[in-house]
């Protein structure tokens, strides 16, 4: 979550952490990695294939059977008591919505004291999502845009099932282009949850809440999906049906069911390619790519002076980032496919490649958590511990409706060593449990265990490359030569 | 074309919508990127003072908060022309040749490698390298080009050009690059030398792999790694022949420059300066000797061993070429004439602060040498300040004044170290070397500061200039603790250029870039007037 204001926000907080005079000659504390950046790319490519190996020789003899998809009864109603904590969430979560909207509009501009930017970006968009990998999709029971569609019982227009989940990706990208260029400001961000609000109301107007919620609004896609790897499952109230709750082992869930549509899996690739696109188009290599290649690649008709020439790049440098998020899902998309299409070939199965895509694509959701963790963890860590004195002066104007006492609250700054190994670790780990699931989905799919395991090599090979992919996009602000 | 139900009913809504994204996704602050000369100009451009609100040189906390400090202070200066350099930022070093103004950049990414913190990404700027800016029109100086080659890329503090022989040269930050450019033609300079001093490698330029090396930041296609030398500063003989790369942690570099398209190593030596000035003869070298050995404290980026302070060098077997160039690259010190040794702490300075400038100039018939510490960091008063030394006797120099602003004052460190700043001195200029009557000393937040040093022994501030600063430049990580805080305050780090004969100033700051500045009558009488009217 590169925006601008938080990193230098936590960026201040941490120099003035680090600020001692053994570094005063040196801007800030140095973190170098402890070895070299290979071997940690070959050591976790190599864990991931003793996983592998492990796997192969220990797990147990395929069953091809079907998930089994657990219907209402499987579900425990609802106490009393538990509803009403479930309207009280759902107050709050519609309070939060209408605070983070009025507060840009109506309070400071300044991002670091308007509670807005926090509210939306560390509270929901990232401190949700981790919570939903726990606790479950707690967001299909409390969604603010739901409560605030409530009333809208029927229908107007049947939701053409051809759109399947293209306008969520749609919605998904051009959200995620916002966030990492626009650098919306308190009031900004306000008017464009205002107007997702609208959009939210009227499109329950039109093809009604199911399918709106199923289909279109984004976050509930996401969070759905996310909601997937829980150890916790729910149900809303549906054709008399009360709201229920069960419990499963973590990642189950992604075995219960399969992608319905292709768009369905492209939003999967673009939860997973955002995220890498994120740190990838703050690297050198990636602005090396368009101010060195391209450059010259342009300069028949720009010429070399980069002064004149700058007024026609700068421009084409946001076409070329635009476009380059644009394209990742379908990057993606275009690897995968083919390892499956490898995969299809080497088991010589006869399942189309559409099939397997559907099959496999859950099996990518542990990465795309540890993805999404280990790069904006530290965000939260260190900006959300601020959201108690925001909500005690919302609008940045000098309250204090908490009457909190006059201390600063400082956000958590792990020490480097331990947020790089931390990285690694659960990049690691979330690659291991995607080839285990994808290793569980095969069992059900192959006839022998030569099949399974034949099978899933071409899936290794492409963890282990998002595996050091993944760690060297993270690696990029350490591993470099450092002349002191 | 048959509207659909959907859109039959809705599309006012949808349009209302839409709007509001518009209005989400707007730029409130696009502007264009320099003003135009005849664009109604700001207040920096009258002869009406601003005067600093705190101490001498500060730019409190209180002031940088409610927005005061983003519109600059002068006292006795006003702003003639400038140019932001499509506002890049991180503007930190200056030379010149006729019309022309060269400006290259620096940043912690820069020299150190992107920082080692999830918190700050250190992001490439394209804009990198010597901006090559036009000055014959001082209200609408015009930035030409911006060059980039190994060493121009992230020079750090080693940018300097000679007049005489029209020749630029810099050595690459933490590198070994040295670039050599041909400024016959000032508007147009042309690369005639990259090299390497001592063991180094630069590679070339190779598509793919270069970026997969990329291991120098800010290096556009290099990788340039060396020992025994990695370069800071530099210093260059007034006949242009001969330069002095210091590398402020292992050696100096003298280099040969008789023939610009061959550059030659001569040799290293240490003790490694942090930088550097000569005689205007060039057989005496004035080496600022960072070192913290009388402290014991841990040395960040100093030399092993050595007391801070200033060493005086006779440089003139290399200057004349009778020191042969070393076979083995590194070759002995020159002899040593004299030392003056100071302590950092016991002269009101934080243990890190450390030697940093060392400029030769004339006065009443008697020679002295300008020099000053630099640093810490932000935070730890009491910041490093500047001195007058006189060397008529150079084997017995002698320290005849302090060139303290008041933020230098440690029983003042209450005061300033709650603000988000840097007070440290750092380089300088003179209205004539030969005869300097003013001085220009610049400093991190304290700006660019004139001082009348008719009496060296007494020197007495007559104006000052805080930039207003550029918050269109991008964020450059910890920049706030270095060159500039972008929209709160601007740094002037950059040497100082004198024209007598209009009376203008040439500086660059970190965020605002150059600019060209005059005197105002509230300078007082003895601030230096035109001699061309």
């Amino acid at each position: 979550m590169p925006k601008a204001w938080l990193h230098k926000a936590i960026g201040l907080v941490a120099v003035s952490l680090l600020t001692a005079p053994a570094y005063g000659h040196s801007f800030g504390k140095l973190y170098t990695l402890p070895v070299p950046f290979w071997l940690y790319g070959w050591a976790s490519a190599a864990a991931l294939l003793l996983s592998f190996l492990a796997l192969a020789a220990l797990s147990s003899q395929p069953k091809r059977d079907h998930p089994e998809v657990p219907s209402q009864a499987h579900y425990h109603a609802f106490s009393r008591p538990a509803l009403c904590v479930l309207w009280g969430l759902r107050l709050i979560a519609l309070s939060a919505l209408v605070l983070t909207i009025v507060s840009g509009f109506f309070g400071t501009q300044d991002a670091y004291r308007n509670i807005n930017m926090t509210l939306f970006w560390i509270v929901f968009v990232l401190g949700l999502a981790y919570a939903t990998v726990i606790v479950g999709d707690i967001f299909s029971l409390i969604n603010p845009w739901q409560t605030l569609s409530a009333g809208i019982r029927k229908a107007r227009f049947a939701y053409p099932e051809k759109w399947s989940y293209w306008p969520a990706v749609v919605l998904y990208i051009s959200f995620i282009w916002l966030e990492l260029f626009a650098e919306l400001t308190p009031w900004q961000l306000s008017a464009a949850l205002l107007a997702y609000s609208l959009l939210n109301v009227l499109g329950v107007y039109s093809v009604g809440a199911s399918a709106w919620f199923r289909y279109v609004e984004f976050f509930s896609v996401m969070l759905r999906l996310l909601g997937k790897l829980a150890p916790v499952s729910y149900c809303r109230a549906e054709q008399g049906a009360p709201a229920g709750w069960r419990l499963r082992w973590p990642g189950a869930g992604l075995m219960e069911s399969r992608p319905s549509s292709m768009s369905e899996v492209v939003f999967i690739l673009f939860m997973l390619s955002s995220t890498a696109f994120d740190g990838l188009h703050n690297t050198q290599s990636w602005a090396l790519l368009y101010w060195q290649d391209v450059f010259a690649w342009l300069s028949p008709w720009l010429g070399h002076n980069l002064v004149t020439a700058y007024s026609t790049l700068k421009p084409l440098y946001a076409v070329y980032q635009s476009l380059a998020l644009v394209l990742s899902p379908f990057i993606y998309w275009l690897i995968f496919a083919g390892c499956l299409g490898l995969m299809c070939l080497l088991t010589r199965r006869t399942e189309s490649l559409e099939g397997a895509l559907y099959r496999f694509s859950y099996s990518l959701l542990p990465i795309v958590v540890v993805y999404h963790f280990t790069h904006y963890f530290t965000l939260v860590l260190g900006q959300g511990p601020q959201v108690v004195p925001l909500l005690s002066d919302p609008l940045g104007v000098g309250w204090n409706v908490l009457g909190l006492e006059a201390t600063q609250t400082s956000g958590v700054l792990l020490d480097m060593s331990w947020v790089w190994h931390l990285q690694v670790g659960l990049i690691l780990l979330g690659h291991i449990a995607s080839v285990f699931v994808a290793h569980e989905v095969a069992k059900r799919l192959y006839a022998t265990s030569e099949q399974v395991w034949i099978s899933q090599v071409p899936l290794l090979v492409l963890m282990m490359a998002f595996t050091v992919f993944g760690l060297w996009i993270l690696a990029q602000p350490l591993d470099t030569e450092v002349l002191r | 074309m048959k509207r659909t139900p959907f859109a039959r009913h809705y599309r006012g809504l949808l349009l209302l919508i839409f709007l509001l994204f518009l209005t989400a996704c707007g730029d409130e602050t696009s502007s264009p990127a320099s003003p135009a000369p005849s664009a109604n100009l700001g207040p920096e451009y009258s002869e009406v003072d601003r005067l600093e609100p705190g101490l001498q040189g500060q730019i409190p906390i209180a002031s940088q908060l409610n927005g005061d400090s983003a519109k600059g202070y002068r006292k006795g200066l006003k702003l003639v022309g400038q140019n932001t350099i499509l506002d890049r930022g991180a503007n930190f070093s200056m030379a010149w040749i006729d019309d022309c103004a060269y400006v290259t950049t620096t940043s912690p990414g820069q020299i150190f490698g992107p920082l080692a913190s999830p918190y700050a990404d250190a992001k490439f700027n394209p804009l990198n390298g010597m901006a090559v800016i036009d000055a014959a029109n001082p209200a609408n100086p015009k930035l030409i080009n911006i060059l980039q080659s190994p060493a121009m890329l992230a020079p750090h503090e080693s940018l300097q050009a000679n007049q005489q022989r029209k020749i630029i040269v810099a050595t690459r930050g933490g590198g070994t690059a040295f670039d050599v450019y041909d400024a016959r033609d000032c508007r147009n300079p042309k690369l005639t030398a990259s090299i390497n001093l001592g063991l180094g490698l630069t590679l070339p330029k190779i598509p793919v792999l270069s970026q997969i090396l990329q291991g120098i930041p800010g290096g556009l296609d290099s990788l340039d790694l060396g020992l025994p030398f990695a370069g800071h500063a530099l210093c260059l003989s007034d006949d242009g022949r001969t330069a002095y790369a210091t590398s402020s942690m292992s050696t100096n570099a003298a280099i040969n420059l008789d023939n610009i398209n061959d550059p030659k190593l001569i040799q290293l030596f240490a003790p490694a300066g942090h930088d550097c000035g000569l005689s205007p003869d060039g057989n005496r070298l004035y080496l600022a000797q960072f070192g913290f050995i009388a402290l014991g404290v841990g040395l960040p980026n100093g030399p092993a061993v050595g007391q801070n302070g200033l060493g005086i060098y006779d440089v003139s077997s290399l200057h004349n070429r009778s020191t042969p160039p070393a076979p083995f690259l590194i070759g002995a010190a020159p002899p040593q004439i004299s030392f003056l040794p100071w302590t950092n702490v016991l002269i009101g300075e934080a243990p890190t602060a450390g030697s940093h400038t060392a400029r030769w100039f004339r006065n009443g018939g008697r020679t002295y040498l300008y020099s000053s510490d630099e640093w810490p960091t932000a935070g730890v008063c009491p910041w490093a300040h500047g001195r007058i030394i006189d060397i008529t006797d150079e084997a017995n120099p002698v320290k005849v004044s302090d060139i303290k602003l008041e933020v230098n004052d440690p029983a003042k460190c209450l005061q300033t170290e709650i603000d988000v700043a840097n007070y440290s001195a750092h380089y300088v200029g003179f209205d004539d070397v030969q005869n300097a009557t003013t001085l220009f000393t610049t400093h991190y937040t304290g700006g660019l500061r004139v001082w009348d040093i008719r009496d060296p022994a007494q020197p007495k501030e007559i104006a000052y200039w805080h930039p207003v600063p550029n918050p269109k430049t991008p964020i450059v990580p910890l920049a706030e603790f270095f060159g500039s805080s972008a929209a709160r305050w601007d740094a002037v780090p950059t040497y100082v250029r004198y024209r007598p004969e209009t009376g203008h100033i040439w500086i660059a700051s970190y965020s605002a870039g150059f600019q060209i500045l005059a005197f105002t009558p509230s300078a007082g009488p003895t601030a230096p007037k035109p001699t061309r009217r």
